[in-house]
């Protein structure tokens, strides 16, 4: 074959640059050149260093050279997860190829896109034709599907970091198993940032394809972490109580940028800091605005245009701004709080400062003084290059199911032909011949048993023994709810006088009066009524309350975890040259003085008895979702040795245990306590699993089918088709136990929720530590903001009716007083 | 089946609620249920979504155990009988109405009792109206707060929430019982709870499988 850099396609591609004055990144040609000779692979670039360009580039060098074989048609899917970027993507594409002098169309291809222009790209596909995961199973389930796909040379699936991991990851590696098998010589390159785990992203995206190769650019972005002291150094600190302080200093912040993106953890979160800026710095009305998930589609899209145009002077945001368009004004990113991950806190900060060797600047401002731990943490994370990982989703029968009637709409499979196929895939490697034949079941008569589903007629078998689906309005309602994006069950807000305001969940407004008031999107509305799914509200002033969103709350990361040990435990020997344990040193003192600082391979327990009662504090710092389910498990294994009820808190950083009556433990009885052995029987002993089973359980019955949430247009006859996930959980349950989405929905509890793995490695970890058993009769800064955080869980294992009864009897006793 | 009961007085009339999603009425020696919503998994199935029948032979075979308790004379259905259209789900009652041949069935229409009155005969019902009056008590499917007639009504399936722990609650089915107004909890298991809905003055006769719970709101 052809040097690259002797090829017609390089020449053309390096004068064209040559006279933009702009030289090829190393990885780029590295890329090029690959792609060249034939290979499949992923890149890893930060952001800002054009990684669209290294295999778009690559694709059209190819292109070049090898004009005359080229025939009409779709030469390159690009699969991005972000629909906002597409647009800007495409432009940049067509700009691209129009001033190369190659005649290609890039068109992009997603829900927003006018029918009219479906209708036309159906006809006639483009060359480069941009989708979401999700579109792209819509063409799959197409009859034309194989005509759209006939001279496709390269899938590239854009932003690979951002959709494994989660059930959209699944959907790619799908169509991709499908692609590969029905496209010949398809070549497929993922483009991804930094995670963890970039092998294994690799051979998640391309498991069957031998003639591959990473390739990782050299460059690296610069960024500079500046914590934002506050004033003093509060001795207890609790979360929540700092913002007011450090409100000014945020504001000063915005005063001196261009400007600024403000990065809260939580949608309410951010109306509050909208509020605590406005007031810090009344001249920053009109210049600031508010962007979350819950607000107005419009208003976020205006709001986005008018940050790239310069006109923002600064956006509260929360993960909503994450991704997406670079907005090129923005020189400067503050995170409030903690950020939980360190991919995370680099993303964000990578979000001012766009150009490849600006260097970004993020200030982190603490919502309690032992936060800053976390900027000491996050700085030597940064050195030291350490990212999270992403992990791989595996064995979802509801995307698989899912899948099979997409399959079977655009035109049939048969079952010997597509299970091979979907065993490719590495989500699916594991799959078995008996759970194929029940997803098989599942869609062709509803389940094992089919006399308990009569009338089912999803998929159809034909003589040929071709699945396919026969009825025009299944394949309605299947097109219209494809994709694994189950959106809470969110209430519009609108004024009285109309006027669409945002959404809030459903759950919240049923603990709303008449007459109250809350706060959305940086305005206090009060609650009028509600009617179909809609709540009317009119503007109002005062205190208000924030509508609090589920879900909100991530744990913190294994990875920054273990470097907020190590902190701390540096802090302890008096090691620590960084500027943030220096200015906690009153804080840490207080700490060595009153209890202890735990080193890296001691866990810490604090005894402390105050007025209220007896606490039980220990600090393993892994998370507040691991910290749940240890402390749950703990005080269950108290209360077998001594019948003792706790109610429990915790935060990413430890957890309590709380009683009315004195807590017996020593040093031995501790190290019991943290025993490896029949861990996870405790665990399903001590928690409800069934109800977080549940919970998962609604979006896997959405993706699977079992609950349509879209229906088309208003019909008449949808409320007879409206079901409850939580009913079909229940009944499965009872009746059909071993029905695969109902274990799925288990499994999903037992790694996503419980995390199960972090949770073994860290008692695995605390049995080699140390424990040190403090005792002390006041509370202390670790302690502190566990104390103050609410949420509370009690546990008691009697069961249901004397619950009921004593809740009753403690209702009316109240009354009395 | 565990069939526990509570006796209420209502306007006079000595009623039994029980925790099997019904009332009898001793004086009439009748049953009185609403909401069977029959054919509805069946009705889900057809457009695809794969709901099992069990909840539709459970709540078939609950009924059956209520009438050879009661042995009633007439049973009394206060609307949604009939979640949608007819299918083989719904035919199934037939063999309720055959097998207890000598019991006057009554449905007063529900808004989802849409298909024709004679498929509605066909399955042994044979009285359909709009609204039905017995000694004092009016039976209508939809409840109304203006009413001054002593009414028994069905359609909203009323629900209680009880506080478990913090972060969970229990909820159940209920009877309202209001001084002119009883609501009937739905008696197939494969419906939601409304939780939401108040009532003056009403009593919240909650339910599970081993007894009830009673609240009054107001006192809470």
């Amino acid at each position: 074959m052809e040097n690259l850099k002797t090829s017609e396609g390089y020449q053309i591609i390096n004068n064209w640059m040559t006279t933009d004055q702009k030289v090829p990144f190393e990885f780029q040609e590295r890329t090029w050149n690959y792609y060249h000779k034939g290979y499949s692979g992923m890149v890893v670039a930060p952001t800002g260093f054009g990684k669209t360009f290294s295999v778009f580039l690559g694709v059209v060098i190819n292109y070049i050279n090898q004009y005359q074989k080229m025939q009409s048609g779709l030469k390159l899917l690009w699969v991005t997860p972000i629909r906002s970027l597409a647009k800007d993507l495409a432009r940049a594409m067509q700009e691209g190829v129009d001033s190369i002098g190659i005649d290609w169309v890039v068109e992009v291809r997603n829900g927003d896109t006018d029918p009219k222009q479906k209708a036309k790209q159906t006809k006639q596909m483009p060359d480069v034709l941009i989708v979401t995961p999700e579109s792209l199973h819509l063409l799959l389930a197409q009859k034309s599907r194989d005509k759209f796909f006939k001279n496709l040379q390269c899938i590239a699936v854009d932003e690979w970091h951002e959709l494994m991991g989660n059930k959209r990851g699944v959907l790619v590696e799908l169509a991709l198993a499908y692609l590969q098998n029905n496209v010949s010589n398809l070549k497929i390159w993922g483009i991804t940032a930094t995670i963890g785990n970039i092998d294994e992203a690799m051979e998640v995206l391309l498991p069957n394809v031998s003639k591959k190769i990473k390739i990782v650019s050299k460059e690296k972005k610069q960024i500079e972490i500046i914590p934002v002291y506050p004033d003093k150094v509060d001795v207890l600190p609790w979360a929540g109580h700092l913002g007011g302080t450090l409100a000014d200093k945020v504001a000063e912040i915005i005063s001196q940028s261009r400007s600024t993106l403000v990065f809260t953890n939580t949608r309410s979160q951010s109306e509050l800091w909208y509020q605590l800026l406005l007031n810090a710095d009344p001249d920053l009305a009109g210049q600031l605005a508010l962007h979350h998930g819950s607000i107005d589609h419009a208003l976020r899209q205006w709001i986005e245009n008018a940050l790239s145009t310069g006109q923002l002077k600064a956006v509260v945001c929360t993960s909503s701004l994450d991704l997406g368009v670079d907005f090129k004004p923005v020189d400067t990113v503050v995170q409030i709080g903690s950020s939980k991950g360190i991919a995370r806190f680099l993303q964000r900060a990578g979000r001012s400062g766009h150009s490849p060797y600006e260097t970004s600047k993020i200030y982190f401002v603490p919502t309690h003084t032992l936060e800053l731990l976390e900027v000491a943490a996050l700085k030597d994370a940064y050195k030291n290059k350490v990212v999270e990982k992403r992990e791989p989703m595996v064995l979802c029968y509801d995307v698989l199911v899912q899948f099979m009637v997409t399959i079977a709409l655009g035109g049939g499979f048969k079952s010997n032909e597509l299970f091979p196929i979907i065993q490719q895939t590495h989500a699916f490697q594991y799959l078995q011949e008996e759970d194929w034949n029940w997803c098989l079941a599942f869609i062709t008569k509803g389940g094992k048993l089919g006399e308990n589903y009569e009338e089912f007629h999803r998929v159809a078998v034909n003589d040929d023994g071709v699945y396919e689906v026969k009825k025009r309005r299944i394949g309605m309602l299947h097109r219209l709810n494809i994709g694994v994006i189950v959106s809470d069950a969110m209430l519009r807000v609108k004024y009285t006088s109309g006027g669409y305001i945002g959404m809030v969940e459903e759950y919240f407004v049923t603990k709303l009066k008449v007459g109250d008031k809350f706060i959305l999107a940086g305005r206090v509305l009060e609650y009028v009524r509600m009617k179909e799914l809609t709540v009317y509200v009119r503007n109002s002033s005062g205190k208000a309350i924030t509508p609090s969103w589920l879900g909100g709350r991530l744990p913190l990361s294994a990875n920054l975890s273990m470097f907020l040990r190590e902190k701390l435990s540096e802090a302890a020997e008096n090691q620590s040259k960084s500027k943030e344990i220096q200015f906690l040193n009153p804080l840490l003192n207080y700490q060595q003085t009153h209890s202890a600082l735990p080193l890296h391979n001691e866990l810490l327990v604090e005894q402390i008895h105050t007025r209220e009662g007896y606490h039980l504090f220990m600090y393993p710092l892994e998370g507040r979702l691991v910290h749940e389910v240890m402390a749950t498990v703990i005080a269950y294994r108290i209360s077998k040795r001594f019948p003792i009820s706790f109610s429990i808190a915790m935060n990413d950083y430890g957890f309590e245990l709380f009683s009315d009556q004195p807590i017996p433990v020593d040093l031995e009885f501790l190290t019991e306590l943290f025993q490896l052995d029949h861990l996870l029987d405790d665990v399903v002993a001590s928690i409800n699993a069934a109800e977080m089973a549940l919970h998962k359980f609604r979006d896997i019955a959405v993706i699977a089918g079992m609950v349509i949430q879209t229906f088309p247009g208003k019909q008449r006859n949808n409320k007879s088709l409206q079901a409850s996930s939580s009913i079909i959980f229940k009944v499965l349950e009872e009746f059909e136990p071993s029905h695969l989405l109902v274990r799925q929905a288990y499994n999903e509890v037992f790694n996503q929720q419980l995390q199960e793995v972090r949770l073994v490695d860290a008692f695995k970890r605390i049995a080699s530590n140390k424990i040190v058993l403090k005792f002390t009769d006041r509370y202390t800064p670790m302690s502190f903001p566990i104390k103050v955080d609410s949420l509370r869980q009690s546990l008691s294992s009697e069961d249901l009716t004397t619950r009921i009864n004593r809740m009753i009897e403690r209702n009316l006793k109240k009354r009395k007083k | 089946m565990n069939l526990i009961e509570q006796p209420v007085c209502f306007c006079g009339n000595d009623l039994l609620l029980n925790n099997q999603r019904s009332i009898y009425w001793q004086a009439q020696n009748a049953l009185i249920f609403s909401d069977l919503h029959s054919g509805k998994s069946a009705h889900f199935r057809k457009h695809g979504m794969a709901i099992p029948s069990y909840l539709h032979y459970s709540d078939l075979e609950r009924l059956q155990f209520l009438i050879q308790h009661y042995q009633p004379k007439q049973i009394i259905i206060v609307g949604d009988l009939i979640h949608a259209a007819s299918n083989k789900e719904v035919t199934d009652l037939k063999r309720i109405t055959s097998t207890f041949s000598t019991i006057d069935f009554h449905l007063i229409k529900g808004n989802h009792d849409r298909i024709s009155e004679k498929l509605i005969k066909d399955l042994g019902i044979a009285s359909v109206t709009e609204n039905l009056m017995i000694d004092t008590i009016q039976f209508v499917h939809e409840p109304s707060s203006h009413s001054n007639l002593p009414t028994i009504s069905g359609h909203i399936h009323p629900g209680i929430q009880i506080p478990l722990l913090k972060n969970s609650r229990k909820k159940l089915p209920s009877f309202v019982v209001q001084p002119t107004q009883i609501i009937l909890p739905a008696f197939s298991k494969l419906t939601g709870l409304d939780i939401k809905t108040t009532f003056d003055e009403a009593t919240f006769y909650g339910f599970h499988e081993e007894g009830f719970i009673t609240i009054v709101p107001n006192q809470l």
